[in-house]
């Protein structure tokens, strides 16, 4: 007991050598942590740098309009009243060039390349969205059961399949959703009745307009006259099966972070609730969830941030056209795909490489912008929780 | 304690020195997916026969089998295109001089769906079709349904080729449904009643669930596939007017075990297994070819 030095604290005494050895781990670990960091900018400068790099302003061969549209001389075919196809005089097509604005992404063309993100952006739109919000509405049920309902052995069995279904790899869902879902979407909206609820429903049919792949029949007549009026037509790789691959990956992120935040809320306002006569149900309902209003807004929004940063079950499922077409059931291009499946061959320093870039950044601030979103709705959250709501 | 550690630094050190020397007997070819099974059963029937020599071979896309040969990575390029001047260039800037070899010949098929009346296409019609000017089937002859467009990666050379041939240098139309690789093609368009997709011959002889079609560019309409055979002496002589080379590329005139791989490929045995998935060199080049590798 005689002049001992305070060992009861954190540290242990600066002379020794145990002190000089936790301080070297505790740097290192720091120095771990900024690279984590530092990584991450130096990402984004990455990205930034070598997307902008491409634009005119920036000495490159692309303008930052070209992104949107480009105005190009079309060659197209020239019609007969009858709507038959004209030929000259050798029996060749006769094709005039008219001036469009083309909405393409075609960056490998050989005459004028086009770089519209335009169509790139609805392909990540279509897949996203809806993934978003099928996996909103799943995970934040399932969040509720189990940590507001289940009881303890349905718990113990659900949460950790959810993990399990975390750690899937997304390339097994791609199959999975190229294989199984396609077949099931397939059959499912060819079902006679729901054939046509979606192509006789008005406004629906513009967004959900299946592929006339019946047998050979009066039912496949109707459906290819609809189709030729409404000027879409589904297919068998669509963006809905994107959707439904990608709402896989993203429920159990959607469910787990809403379930932590439903678990943050203090018993109190249970126990309240409860001794005011509320079933269960209603403590859940009316109690818990406002308590938690803006931990779920935050998985939700983590959530689509993950459903447009997906790339894997996207590239394999959506068929990868790069249409203008608001129907799910059609195909689409997403940007992620649209990365993964160039980059590799484009010319490094080439004007299509720079695009593929200006792309990812474009894709990056989103993301970004919505995980930021996400950390500070939870934050807010867990500043009203301490503060005892 | 410390005699394992030794002993395994040693190992490793040796391994990591020596590597070089057990990975000499390797090959490397990357490229063209349309040439993948062809250059994979290359490898295996030569290394039955030269078991030292080991010799890996991958797909990618010829873009990509290209890329990896300027940057060094690989010895032998497998292309469905050949060389574009700018990746010449890049190649020179790395201190590489490809050299092309014409390995066999491919043809390309259009194909559509078992049930669909449409058997016979001209170059205009194709050209019409795939750049999305005609959208109906009964534009060229078939039921009144819109045509279903399905094609590849902008990475693969079957994609630059048919537009390079067919469709004049037009663009595709942006309708088409991109998918990864040729069986997938064959697959869709199997389920697809108005598809229509172009892809390697080789792929679609076995298939009985799609058809190719008739093509004519002047003169007549010739098929490239006729009663389940490949039409080979068509394609070989140009009759069947969408056909190409298949070609490896090598760095500078090769030396050593690639020579000799070559030189077994351009021989009776790698063209008879050219001959099974695609259409071997006529004598006169398969001879040209091998004179190239004099140097």
């Amino acid at each position: 007991m005689t002049q001992t030095t305070p060992t009861s604290g954190l540290r242990s005494d600066k002379s020794s050598l145990k002190y000089t050895q936790e301080k070297a781990i505790e740097n290192s670990l720091l120095a771990v942590s900024t690279l984590a960091v530092l990584s991450i900018a130096l990402i984004f400068l990455l990205l930034i740098y070598q997307g902008l790099q491409g634009l005119t302003v920036f000495g490159g061969e692309t303008d930052l309009s070209q992104y949107w549209s480009a105005t190009i001389e079309k060659q197209e075919l020239v019609r007969n009243p009858d709507g038959s196809i004209k030929t000259d005089a050798d029996g060749d097509f006769v094709y005039e060039a008219n001036p469009v604005t083309s909405y393409d992404w075609q960056p490998t063309s050989s005459d004028t390349k086009k770089f519209s993100l335009v169509p790139l952006m609805i392909g990540s739109a279509k897949v996203a969205i809806p993934a978003a919000i099928l996996a909103s509405m799943v995970g934040l049920l399932v969040a509720i059961y189990l940590s507001e309902l289940a009881p303890p052995q349905v718990r113990e069995v659900v949460k950790p399949a959810l993990e399990l279904l975390a750690g899937v790899p997304s390339v097994v869902l791609g199959f999975f959703a190229l294989v199984t879902i396609a077949a099931f979407v397939q059959w499912f909206v060819h079902i006679p009745w729901v054939f046509e609820f979606l192509t006789q429903t008005p406004g629906l049919n513009r967004l959900m307009f299946p592929s006339c792949s019946f047998e050979a029949g009066p039912l496949q007549q109707t459906c290819l006259e609809r189709a030729l009026k409404l000027g879409t037509q589904g297919t068998y790789l669509n963006t809905l099966v994107g959707a439904l691959g990608v709402a896989l990956v993203v429920i159990p992120i959607v469910a787990t972070i809403a379930e932590d935040a439903l678990r943050a809320v203090p018993n109190s306002i249970r126990d309240a609730s409860m001794a005011l006569g509320a079933s269960r149900w209603q403590t859940a309902f009316n109690a818990v969830l406002p308590a938690a209003v803006s931990g779920l807004a935050a998985a939700v929004i983590l959530g689509l941030g993950r459903a447009i940063g997906e790339t894997m079950v996207v590239l394999m499922a959506t068929g990868n056209a790069s249409i203008l077409s608001g129907n799910v059931l059609e195909s689409g291009r997403a940007i992620t795909a649209t990365i993964a499946a160039e980059l590799g061959e484009a010319v490094a320093g080439g004007d299509h490489y720079n695009a593929l870039f200006f792309i990812g950044a474009v894709l990056f601030v989103f993301t970004f912008a919505l995980n930021i979103m996400g950390e500070i709705i939870i934050n807010r959250a867990r500043q009203k929780v301490r503060e005892g709501v | 304690m410390r005699t394992p550690v030794k002993t395994l630094v040693a190992a490793l050190t040796a391994a990591i020195v020596l590597a070089p020397v057990a990975l000499a007997g390797t090959i490397t070819i990357k490229g063209s997916d349309t040439m993948v099974n062809m250059a994979a059963k290359w490898a295996s029937e030569y290394s039955k026969k030269n078991p030292a020599t080991k010799i890996q071979v991958t797909g990618g896309g010829s873009g990509t089998g290209i890329k990896s040969l300027v940057d060094g990575q690989v010895n032998l390029a497998n292309a469905s295109r050949q060389m574009k001047s700018k990746e010449y260039d890049s190649a020179e800037r790395n201190g590489i001089t490809p050299i092309e070899i014409k390995t066999s010949i491919d043809g390309l098929a259009v194909i559509v769906n078992k049930n669909n009346p449409v058997k016979r296409l001209t170059y205009q019609q194709l050209e019409a079709i795939f750049t999305g000017q005609i959208t109906n089937w009964k534009d060229v002859g078939g039921s009144n349904s819109p045509i279903s467009l399905y094609g590849r990666e902008n990475s693969s050379g079957t994609y630059e080729y048919f537009r390079e041939e067919v469709l004049e240098g037009k663009d595709y139309a942006s309708s088409t449904k991109v998918l990864q690789g040729t069986a997938a093609l064959a697959d869709a368009i199997s389920k697809d009643t108005n598809g229509i997709a172009y892809g390697g011959v080789g792929y679609f002889a076995t298939r009985k669930d799609i058809d190719t079609v008739a093509v004519k560019k002047k003169g007549g309409y010739v098929d490239p596939i006729v009663k389940g055979q490949i039409n080979d002496r068509a394609i070989s002589q140009g009759i069947y007017p969408i056909s190409r080379f298949l070609y490896v590329y090598t760095n500078g005139v090769p030396k050593g075990e690639a020579k000799q791989f070559m030189q077994w490929v351009l021989g009776p045995e790698g063209q008879k297994i050219a001959g099974e998935e695609y259409v071997p060199l006529s004598p006169a080049t398969a001879q040209a070819e091998l004179k190239k590798l004099e140097g």
